[in-house]
């Protein structure tokens, strides 16, 4: 995330780098009385004072912006997992933890347990009130759902987390 | 007279209040955007400056995790409150440094 943000804001640099240079040699030229060389920005004029709201240019960017705008609205309205979870809501003080390092924790200790493999952990819920969804693969006899629990608990207990975070788990009967 | 506290010095030291606590492995920039305090010429990583405190990321390497983030909220509180900053600090738990524990059952 951390790269994507920097490339973004290298290349948001760059283009109003460039912006602003082409808006200032424009001024300069201006300024000049000079004929604008870089820019053509009378054709631009000229383009847009003939267009009427019957173009069929007009419908399509209409088309376009709105498609970008219901996308940009529904990303923003998705539900997306807490970076962090509040290690206990009636502690005060409180004290946060990664989501992650939470997540990749507990599927650890449960992927420890002899027989069970494939073990994934996630964390749902916001912030201050969140649960865990454990799923793993175990051969029958060999871990059940109980033990998934209780290791699961064990470790929420050691991060600190509070008592009463749900812990749902689902083990499959794997090989 | 008016003293002015420069934003760079208050984030070191909540910093190193933070880096002192037993327990506490080193401070981290978190996962997503930066955690840090950026001034003109550099930036304290870890530590993000609020108009009513900080945010602390840490790595803390140690089962006690509670108790060091107690010990991390409460030593940059009081560097902050000695810097005559607002001093709610929010503490995040970044990462864990432990042996890591196999079970056999």
């Amino acid at each position: 995330m951390r790269t994507v943000n920097r490339v973004a804001s290298a290349l948001l640099g760059l283009v109003a780098l460039l912006v602003g240079v082409l808006v200032a040699v424009e001024g300069v030229l201006l300024l000049a009385r000079r004929p604008s060389s870089l820019m053509p920005v009378e054709r631009w004029n000229d383009a847009a004072a003939g267009t009427t709201l019957g173009d069929r240019r007009v419908l399509w960017a209409s088309v376009i912006v709105l498609v970008v705008g219901l996308v940009v609205l529904a990303a923003q309205l998705r539900r997306t997992p807490p970076t962090r979870v509040a290690a206990s809501p009636d502690h005060q003080p409180t004290w946060s933890m990664s989501r992650r390092r939470v997540e990749h924790r507990l599927a650890d200790s449960v992927g420890g347990i002899r027989g069970v493999s494939h073990a994934k952990a996630v964390v749902r819920g916001n912030e201050h009130s969140w649960r865990v969804r454990i799923s793993a693969d175990a051969p029958p006899g060999q871990a059940s759902a109980e033990d998934v629990a209780s290791v699961a608990h064990d470790e929420l207990v050691r991060l600190g987390a509070d008592d009463a975070v749900p812990v749902e788990v689902s083990v499959r009967a794997g090989r | 007279m008016t003293t002015v506290v420069r934003r760079e010095d208050v984030a070191r030291a909540a910093a190193d209040a933070a880096q002192a606590v037993a327990g506490v492995a080193r401070l981290s920039a978190g996962s997503g955007v930066e955690v840090s305090t950026p001034y003109a010429g550099g930036k304290v990583v870890g530590v993000r400056l609020t108009p009513t405190g900080a945010e602390v990321h840490v790595v803390v390497n140690g089962y006690d995790i509670g108790q060091v983030a107690d010990d991390v909220l409460t030593a940059v509180s009081g560097a902050l409150t000695a810097a005559g900053m607002p001093a709610v600090v929010d503490v995040v738990v970044a990462d864990i440094e432990s042996v890591r524990e196999r079970r056999s059952d």
